[in-house]
């Protein structure tokens, strides 16, 4: 039997797995966001300046904890299930967010922020009409890799009992079915791609003409 | 309770860890070799870049697990479908785009004044572009390496999965007997382990930046 | 009338302003004005309360600046800085507007004010509302600076060293293009800069400050004339040579003892002024004058001799003599960009503020 067949015969319990794959991502990427901008931008402010950087340093090392061992970590306190995973990746999903989110809104001019400032706008109007944009696209790369990664990771998570596509890997791994392999890694790297790409659409949008994009 | 683990399996450990370096390490250099490589050729033409990026940067999207059980499948005719082979070849797809891409982005920052003053010393260009565009990139080269290598110390962690051995085999078998000391003893081992590659890899760069304070002078 | 009251400033054991009182009157520019370090910049940002005094009072038309909310009191005040701070992100448009949207205007009335501005500040509405600041010159940027300072129709311009980070040829055709705004606007404008000659060049007024004090202030040919002392000369410096005077505009060296008369008038009452005399025909055509009882006149108004010759007032000295000198009149009347009379110069009388004020 090759890939298509497999897929075609098996449907249900596939789409299954993609729902299951899909939701893990998405609640996790969700969870990372908002955690990730709310501590950027509070870690960013003037007085907390120091604590920012180190945090943003301290994230740096973080990221070189591979996603993996996040989730096996987890393992250790939640067992087995999608919510460990989906807690491994929101707390792993932080990391790029809080990174990116943090290090662009401190990289925003000083005279920019004073010309705001001095022009009459109040801290929360500079915040969001002026900081936030300016940092818009940081923020969307980091977004991307958080994105790109927990699709990544998610499909590991299944040997903590999470589901989702890498089931469909492991099971043909280990009972050595090529047409299952095939079928699981077509579909998990087909949705890594698209996601990417829409993703990379979005950015382009939200991203103002005015800010160099590089390529 | 971890502690009484690595005494246990300290010999695994380290063995393992040589096995993860060793992976790491072999891919490394050839996606070094082969991403710089591709850098130079189409750094000067700006259509097959942006082809080659794109390639590469999809690559780099496909989950890791995913690049690797296709490797299975793929090399199974040949019979390497498990071990080493996949895992490498896995490896180095992955770290090339970080590397291609940061040689890429960085030949294409060189001051345009500074290749016209070799030029006009009456260099060739393939002299032009290993005396002086090379030397002056190779920060940023090494940067890419060495997020390259960081990375690579991560997605080696799956390689067990496959047959390649290194640190990963604690954690997935730490999973497997629910053995939370082994699965944390694993886990340590390859953070330290991403750490010191860090680490390691910004004192080089660093012993490489001074001479690159010289500028204008061929590297030797 | 902007007063500064005994303003002081402090950080731990540091003074950066110190008991400073000083008056800034309407419609004119003054310039603040020392070394490094002496507190001019400070002092600017505590009129528009970027910066909170420790210790004095700050008033706007009698108004103290403390009464009011500070984030409406910076919208109401013009301010412009070294680096601008153009939004990258917003167009040339959005950047105009962002004071007027903060103060509630609708778009269209945003935009009409936009392209208002930009044209008087000399960029076609057409061409750059749509802009982003990555696209503009320098230049271009710094006056797309001073348009949105202007926006919401600010009395009061804060500027802190605004053409500071310009080359020097630019930096001259923007400060005379400020002049120009500055006389079709005549905004009460606090301008800060460490450049005597610009100093010179563009203030009606200038506060000379020195570890967080006031020196001296005082109407500028004023200052050049009597400087109070070693140090005063010394900041004066080259801004007092003879060379460096040339520069300086025509409207603040008149002699402003001069009496208009049109045509009419003359014939009926006849000569009888002894300063200088200016006569009208035709409205404000300058067609003659008279000096020491001599009358010049003419009935024809294409006769070289008796037209003689007018100024800008924001012409250079050195452009007022090269005009006499090509001439051959012995007196230039200086006028406003409006048709206002300010006075007369002529060449002898520029050569004896040159000796005045030069060392």
């Amino acid at each position: 039997m090759n890939a298509f067949q497999y897929l075609s015969r098996n449907w249900p319990e596939v789409s299954a797995k993609i729902a299951q794959h899909l939701g893990m991502v998405g609640v996790a990427v969700v969870a990372s966001l908002i955690v990730g901008l709310v501590l950027g931008i509070v870690v960013s402010r003037p007085r907390l300046q120091k604590v920012g950087r180190a945090i943003i340093g301290v994230t740096g090392i973080a990221q070189s904890i591979p996603s993996v061992a996040v989730i096996a970590l987890m393992f250790v306190y939640t067992g087995i299930g999608p919510r460990t995973a989906v807690i491994a990746l929101s707390i792993y999903g932080v990391v790029p967010i809080l990174f990116n989110v943090s290090s662009a809104l401190l990289l925003v001019p000083a005279d920019i922020l004073e010309a705001a400032r001095g022009m009459g706008m109040t801290p929360l109007q500079v915040l969001i009409q002026i900081e936030l944009p300016l940092a818009s696209q940081s923020i969307m790369a980091g977004l991307r890799t958080a994105v790109t990664i927990d699709v990544s990771t998610a499909t590991v998570a299944s040997v903590v009992g999470a589901g989702g596509l890498g089931d469909i890997i492991f099971v043909g791994l280990s009972a050595v079915r090529p047409d299952m392999i095939i079928a699981g890694t077509l579909l998990v790297a087909s949705i890594a791609i698209l996601s990417d790409v829409v993703l990379a659409f979005l950015q382009k949008s939200v991203v103002s003409r005015g800010l160099s994009i590089p390529s | 309770m971890v502690g009484t683990f690595i005494a246990g399996y300290g010999a695994e450990m380290l063995r393992r860890t040589l096995q993860h370096i060793s992976m790491v390490g072999v891919a490394l250099v050839l996606a070094a070799s082969i991403g710089v490589s591709l850098g130079v050729v189409i750094s000067g033409h700006e259509r097959v870049a942006r082809w080659v990026i794109g390639a590469a940067s999809v690559l780099f999207t496909v989950p890791s697990l995913a690049l690797f059980a296709l490797l299975v499948v793929a090399l199974a005719p040949i019979r390497q479908g498990t071990g080493r082979v996949p895992a490498i070849t896995a490896l180095t797809l992955y770290s090339v785009l970080p590397i291609v891409r940061n040689t890429w982005v960085a030949l294409r920052q060189v001051d345009p004044s500074t290749v016209q003053a070799a030029q006009g010393m009456g260099m060739t260009p393939g002299q032009v572009m290993l005396h002086v565009k090379l030397p002056l990139v190779l920060p940023l080269i090494m940067a890419g390496v060495r997020n390259a290598a960081v990375m690579g110390v991560g997605m080696a962690t799956i390689a067990t999965l496959i047959g390649g051995g290194g640190l990963g085999y604690f954690i997935f078998e730490g999973i497997a007997r629910a053995n939370r000391s082994m699965v944390i003893a694993g886990t340590i081992a390859i953070t330290l382990l991403g750490l010191a590659v860090n680490g390691g890899l910004l004192l080089a760069e660093e012993a490489l930046m001074p001479e690159r304070r010289g500028r204008g002078e061929h590297r030797r | 009338m902007i007063e500064l009251d005994a303003v002081t400033k402090r950080y731990g054991d540091k003074t950066p302003v110190d008991h400073l009182s000083l008056r800034i009157p309407d419609n004119a520019i003054t310039i603040l004005i020392g070394p490094s370090g002496c507190g001019k910049t400070t002092t600017l940002k505590m009129i528009n309360r970027l910066i909170e005094p420790t210790g004095g009072d700050i008033r706007i038309d009698g108004r103290s600046v403390y009464a009011m909310d500070p984030i409406e009191l910076r919208r109401s005040i013009g301010y412009v800085i070294q680096e601008i701070g153009l939004f990258p992100h917003y167009t040339v448009e959005g950047n105009i507007g962002v004071v007027p949207g903060l103060l509630g205007w609708d778009r269209t009335r945003i935009r009409r004010r936009a392209e208002e501005l930009l044209e008087l500040v000399n960029l076609d509405p057409s061409t750059y509302l749509r802009r982003y600041p990555r696209e503009l010159s320098g230049g271009e940027r710094q006056r797309v600076g001073v348009a949105r300072a202007l926006a919401a129709d600010p009395r009061v311009l804060l500027m802190d060293e605004p053409f500071g980070a310009i080359d020097p040829i630019n930096r001259r055709s923007l400060q005379d293009f400020f002049l120009r705004l500055q006389s079709e606007l005549k905004r009460t404008v606090v301008f800060v800069t460490h450049d005597i000659s610009e100093a010179v060049k563009l203030g009606d007024r200038i506060a000379i400050m020195r570890d967080g004090r006031l020196v001296q202030v005082d109407a500028t040919h004023a200052l050049l004339e009597h400087p109070a002392d070693a140090f005063v000369e010394d900041l004066l410096g080259a801004a007092r040579s003879a060379e460096q005077l040339l520069l300086y505009r025509a409207a603040n060296y008149v002699d402003t003892a001069f009496t208009v008369m049109t045509t009419e008038e003359l014939h009926r009452s006849g000569v009888r002024a002894e300063a200088p005399l200016i006569i009208l025909k035709d409205g404000a055509v300058v067609s003659g004058y008279v000096e020491k009882g001599q009358l010049v006149t003419c009935e024809d108004p294409q006769d070289a001799v008796c037209r003689f010759k007018t100024v800008s007032g924001n012409a250079t000295l050195l452009e007022t003599v090269a005009t006499l000198l090509e001439s051959g009149r012995k007196r230039a009347v200086v006028q406003s960009p409006d048709g206002t009379i300010l006075g007369t110069l002529s060449v002898p009388m520029i050569a004896e503020i040159m000796a005045k004020v030069a060392r």
